[in-house]
């Protein structure tokens, strides 16, 4: 190794350890009555509104990193076009857990207050939240609607 | 094998619950024709591999191209065979599927469009293809092929009628909500001009792929070996020569492009008809595969108005209203289909179109946001870096070539005049709950969405324009996500606030 990229290589490492601690220290969420804000970035710096009206369904993942430090990472779908999947990495596992019984909770009361329409035949009901009751609730993607459809 | 009784029109068929159909034996020709680019584009790998290897595989070419064309046709009378479809009371369930079998229930609910295409190898026979989008991936399309027009046309209604008893039971419904009336027509001339404007994006790329296939890998070698041909009768004019060459081809090129764009607009487009109904527009094209294109207007997300310079020039538009796309594997096409496109509208016909979808008048008149100066400069800052950067790469490469760059700072220039116009375009304006985004460099192009339909709404800066109290804002809608660079922070803030009220106050479904 050249005495430049002895010198340049832990500088560059240096360089990205901190802005990967910067990047982490920026990522914020809130959660408010009716959407999630999350905010992230260093240099260019983002906030995503997600109305929970808008979300079609909900996931908690984990990687084998995640496991190992008992965190996990919430996943909101919406219908806006692809990458525009919604992630809040790194949460407590109990607090993700938390989020998502309030993204499903916040579904069900509304369904709720809706003039429930017609009751659906076809729901599996495999995905939680998935709001049978209100037709034009129903997601129009992914998820429950394939469900549907292979059955 | 069982022909599937045709009995016009009579919905009772349908309910009496189990009959399954098959399709006619004529249905192979749909399958045989979905796969037709599989074919030819075979053939025609084939025949550029054989060109350039030796001219006497021939033989071996067609050969391989029956084989396919075997192949193809085994297949697609393998899938007819398989292929069962049922009439349900809510839901159309079909089964097919040569080796994976597949179960499909389609719930009507779900059916985004149902159009019947009219393909030209039909037409003869009377009979049409059912094509059945649902909202959710484009793969789960489903095609009822060789079926006759009154049996698609009685599912397509039952479809429709299935729809409107739903809603009916949450609004009033008029009993002439599904009457259509003719509302828009599109004559020859306006196709031409479609194709002229519309495809001009091809006109360059065929020019700019004529200009390469006709100069060889060095400007040195093409201006020897023309020298070399030319030299004797034109000694001196040998640069006028050959830039008139260049031109010719050129000119040519373009040419041969744009009558090709305005050949493949009247075959798109001939006929074109526009139906409206109270909650649904119908459109009916094409030239050899006649298609009816029947569009819900709950299920429009955002309208689109395109212009291109050429446009501008001629004084149209066009407009395309969009519904939800899925960008997956095979985003473009899919994308494409999930359109409405009215090709060619005056200026005049803007307004009564837009109010099919949107209580919003054309929105040329309306006055906009403007963005922030500071965007043209960075764009400047941008685009003259990579041009000085090009430049120096230029003239360290070949040191003649420096006078070259002198022509690079007209072109800088005018770059620079057309950067000057995206700056000047760009704008928002929110009206009446409706968002309108206004952008274009010669041609002006709008992009209209009522504020309820919002997926998603996002707030971007970066360190620089924080101090300046600038940002961006990026609108998803399930048909396509627009941004707006550089607007005052402040503005920004105030439009998320009010789409997020929008949103969620409204108890509209965005579907």
């Amino acid at each position: 190794m050249s005495p430049e990229a002895a010198l340049i290589l832990p500088l560059l490492m240096l360089g990205l350890a901190c802005y990967v601690y910067a990047h982490a220290k920026k990522l914020a969420y809130g959660i408010r009555e009716h959407d999630i804000v999350l905010q992230s970035g260093v240099f260019w710096q983002r906030e995503i509104v997600q109305p929970l009206r808008r979300v079609q369904h909900v996931e908690l993942s984990r990687g084998p990193m995640d496991k190992h430090f008992g965190l996990v990472k919430v996943k909101l779908f919406s219908a806006g076009t692809a990458m525009s999947t919604f992630v809040i990495p790194g949460l407590d596992k109990d607090n993700g857990s938390q989020i998502k019984q309030y993204v499903l909770d916040y579904q069900d009361n509304r369904a709720e207050s809706s003039n429930g329409i017609e009751s659906v035949t076809g729901s599996t009901g495999k995905i939680p939240f998935h709001v049978a009751t209100n037709p034009e609730l129903d997601p129009p993607g992914a998820g429950a609607q394939q469900k549907d459809g292979a059955d | 094998m069982s022909e599937p009784k045709d009995k016009p029109s009579d919905l009772s068929e349908f309910d009496q619950g189990e009959s399954w159909h098959r399709l006619s034996p004529w249905s192979v020709l749909h399958y045989v024709g979905s796969r037709h680019s599989i074919f030819t584009s075979t053939i025609l790998g084939a025949l550029a591999l054989n060109l350039s290897i030796d001219r006497d595989l021939l033989g071996f070419i067609f050969g391989a191209g029956c084989l396919m064309l075997i192949f193809i046709t085994v297949l697609a009378i393998a899938e007819q065979r398989f292929f069962r479809y049922h009439v349900g009371e809510n839901s159309i369930q079909i089964r097919q599927g040569v080796f994976f079998k597949k179960k499909l229930n389609l719930k009507f609910r779900r059916i985004q469009n149902a159009n019947i295409v009219h393909p030209f190898f039909f037409r003869p026979l009377g009979l049409v293809t059912l094509k059945l989008e649902s909202a959710g991936s484009a793969s789960k399309e489903v095609y009822i092929s060789a079926v006759t027009l009154d049996r698609a046309q009685s599912i397509r209604q039952r479809i429709k009628q299935r729809l409107l008893i739903e809603e009916s039971l949450a609004e009033e419904v008029n009993e002439n909500e599904l009457q259509e009336k003719l509302m828009l027509t599109r004559t020859l001339p306006d196709l031409v001009l479609h194709g002229l404007t519309n495809n001009r994006a091809w006109v360059i790329v065929g020019g700019l792929a004529g200009l390469i296939s006709t100069t060889p890998i060095s400007f040195e070698d093409i201006f020897a070996q023309i020298s070399y041909i030319v030299g004797p009768v034109f000694s001196n004019q040998n640069t006028a020569y050959l830039l008139a060459l260049f031109l010719l081809s050129l000119t040519l090129t373009v040419a041969v492009t744009a009558s090709l764009s305005v050949i493949g607009s009247i075959v798109s487009y001939y006929g074109f008809s526009l139906f409206r109904s109270d909650n649904s527009l119908t459109v009916h094209q094409g030239l050899f595969n006649k298609q009816e294109v029947n569009l819900r207007k709950s299920r429009i997300q955002s309208v689109h108005i395109r212009q291109d310079w050429l446009d501008r020039v001629l004084g149209r538009v066009n407009i395309i209203f969009e519904q939800i796309s899925h960008n997956n594997a095979s985003g473009q096409t899919a994308q494409r289909r999930k359109k409405l496109l009215v090709p060619s509208v005056r200026v005049h016909e803007i307004s009564s179109l837009l109010r099919e979808f949107l209580p919003i008048d054309n929105p040329a008149k309306l006055e906009f946001i403007p963005i922030s100066k500071r965007y043209f400069y960075k764009l400047i800052i941008v685009w003259s870096v990579v041009y000085i950067l090009l430049a120096l790469a230029l003239a360290s490469y070949r040191p003649g070539w420096s006078s070259f760059v002198i022509v690079a700072i007209p072109l800088w220039f005018l770059h620079m005049c057309l950067l000057f116009l995206t700056w000047k375009r760009a704008g928002l304006t929110i009206q009446e709950n409706i968002v309108i985004v206004r952008a274009g460099i010669i041609g002006i192009d709008f992009v209209l969405f009522p504020a309820y339909k919002l997926q998603d709404i996002a707030h971007t800066q970066s360190i620089l324009m924080k101090k300046k109290n600038l940002s961006n804002v990026l609108f998803s809608t399930a048909s396509r996500r627009v941004s707006v660079p550089y607007l005052p922070t402040s503005v920004v803030r105030n439009a998320i606030d009010h789409c997020l009220f929008c949103v969620e106050s409204s108890a509209r479904s965005w579907m």
